[in-house]
């Protein structure tokens, strides 16, 4: 699979403090590649440098062949940031039409190009709805439509599930899963809740202090990546001792207040084995409050240490 | 050297584009409406008053210059305001709101941004020129056609307010891009409007008759006037009015200014990080 995007030695520092520190990292294209990092980790200001707002102290970004500060690298990309970069007085239609001449794309399609890409939003109804007027949902949205309507082979999104309720998020999801699918998108994607990123990802980036601390795909990262179990038991037996041996993937092992605590080393259905091994053996236990932490989390705990 | 071609071209055709929706933008919210009706009554209210001699009825005689001085001195001001709020929303206000961003990522590049939008906001003094005209020639059909030296001299005296409004122009712009923030670029900008407009009324009141008295040893103070452009019209007018020269030095010592605030204000943008 070709490389659209690649990020070559950036640094980037603000006054004392080291934003970015020797960054490098490569995209595929096809893929929906997730930047994941705590707040500070120097998330926006990557994004910032790979679409030419800010400038890196050192180092270099390439997409498809070329510089990030040509004409036809910023005509091939579509960029979110975090909820801002509307005119509040536009309408949803004056909004695009401004982007779309500034696209110089041709101007005989603008009113059916609009119409289509608001119809995939969900948002043919808004079209001279004022934008100061719209939800935090719609605007996010339009947004999308505005980074999407050029075609470009990059989307490039700034933590764009923040703040938005638990409808609008699954929607956004599949909206993104959609764009990536159906219209082969390539896009790249910050967030620090891990959680959006497992859900919508193929690859991850994992930053923190400035530094990456990981990337691949999913596959390549659950190597040798543990998960934490805590299943609650109704009533203690001592066959639950016997875990540890007969599952060899569990580690640190341990029953506190009537839960069975570990970690296991990722496998496929090694959930189900465990839940089948306790129900053969007669442990009563609570499927519903088990808790088992997202993978990425893991990947995060496992390699910041935090 | 093809390649090269291609991209001044792309900048040359975005530049347009850029200038052409900056335009479109402070038209859609009437801005450009209310200037002009605002510019308009005060050019009606001039013309009556200096013909009919409502305010000054001591002045008996009132010339074809001293009410297009007149005229041009109060469009510039009407204009100066209308750039630095317009500057400020283009500049200042895009920053902040996170709009420029996405400009910046679109494919006109830093350059296309920068001189699209000032030449957008340099169509405000331009349409002041033609609103001008058209009283101008109002004016004409009151008083009949003037000597071809004032004529001239008006000739002059238009481009002379086109360089002083695009001063006015460039200033607001470095301001804008300076400041960052609104809330500190605008009021520093009103601030140094209403010096530079009071500036110019003493010079208009007090410079005609110094140089009346003592025309042979008039010279203005280049350095105490060239960042204020409303003053350099103020003195050329008044050198113009009273010895029927050009002071070209004052001339080129506002070109001057007004490149080298332009200068300072793509440099500014060119280096912004957002």
């Amino acid at each position: 699979m070709s490389t659209i995007l690649e990020v070559r030695n950036v640094s980037k520092r603000y006054r004392e403090t080291k934003a970015l520190d020797n960054v490098s990292f490569k995209i595929s294209s096809g893929k929906i590649c997730g930047f994941v990092g705590p707040n500070g980790a120097g998330k926006t200001t990557m994004i910032k440098i790979i679409c030419g707002l800010l400038y890196p102290d050192n180092g270099e970004v390439f997409c498809l062949g070329g510089n990030n500060n040509t004409r036809a690298f910023r005509k091939n990309i579509g960029y979110l940031s975090e909820g801002m970069g509307y005119y509040e007085g536009f309408t949803v239609y004056q909004y695009l039409r401004y982007f779309y001449t500034l696209y110089r794309l041709p101007i005989s399609s603008v009113d059916s190009r609009i119409k289509e890409i608001l119809e995939l939003m969900n948002l043919s109804e808004r079209v001279n709805t004022k934008i100061s007027t719209l939800s935090h949902g719609m605007k996010q949205k339009l947004g999308i439509a505005r980074a999407l309507f050029h075609d470009p082979s990059l989307l490039i999104f700034d933590e764009p599930l923040s703040g938005l309720d638990p409808s609008f998020r699954r929607e956004f999801i599949e909206l993104l899963r959609y764009i990536n699918t159906e219209d082969g998108k390539t896009i790249f994607v910050s967030s620090h809740e891990l959680k959006d990123i497992d859900e919508i990802c193929n690859d991850v980036i994992i930053i923190n202090k400035g530094k990456i601390v990981t990337f691949g795909s999913i596959k390549e990262l659950m190597k040798n990546i543990y998960i934490n179990f805590d299943i609650p038991i109704k009533q203690y037996n001592p066959i639950v001792e016997e875990l540890p041996y007969v599952f060899p993937e569990i580690r640190d092992f341990k029953i506190q207040n009537d839960t069975l605590k570990f970690k296991a080393k990722q496998r496929e259905g090694l959930e189900k084995d465990i839940f089948r091994w306790l129900i053969e053996k007669e442990i009563g236990f609570s499927i519903g409050t088990h808790r088992l932490s997202s993978i990425y989390e893991n990947i995060f705990e496992n390699k910041t240490g935090e | 050297m093809n390649k090269v071609r291609v991209i001044k071209k792309d900048t040359f055709i975005d530049t347009l584009i850029v200038a052409k929706e900056c335009i479109r933008r402070y038209t859609f919210n009437y801005a450009i409406l209310l200037f002009l009706i605002v510019n308009t009554i005060f050019l009606s209210v001039i013309i009556y008053d200096h013909l009919y001699h409502i305010t000054i009825p001591s002045i008996a005689h009132v010339t074809f210059f001293d009410i297009v001085v007149t005229m041009l001195m109060i469009s510039m001001v009407i204009s100066a305001f209308m750039v630095i709020a317009v500057a400020v929303n283009e500049f200042g206000n895009e920053i902040e709101k996170g709009t420029l961003h996405i400009l910046l990522t679109a494919p006109p590049s830093r350059e296309a941004i920068f001189f699209g939008k000032t030449l957008g906001l340099m169509f405000i003094p331009l349409l002041s020129v033609i609103v001008n005209i058209m009283y101008v020639v109002i004016l004409i059909t009151i008083l009949g056609f003037p000597p071809i030296f004032i004529t001239i001299q008006y000739i002059i005296l238009l481009i002379l307010f086109l360089v002083c409004t695009f001063s006015v122009c460039n200033v607001s712009v470095f301001v804008s891009l300076l400041g960052k923030k609104v809330i500190l670029s605008l009021p520093i900008l009103i601030i140094y409007l209403i010096f530079t407009f009071i500036g110019a009324s003493v010079v208009l009141s007090t410079a005609s008759a110094a140089i009346e008295a003592e025309v042979a040893s008039y010279h203005p103070d280049y350095m105490s006037i060239w960042p204020f452009p409303l003053i350099t019209f103020a003195e050329t007018s008044n050198s113009l009015q009273a010895m029927g020269i050009v002071d070209t030095n004052l001339i080129i010592t506002e070109i001057t200014f007004s490149i080298l605030t332009l200068l300072g204000g793509y440099l500014l943008f060119r280096r912004i990080e957002l």
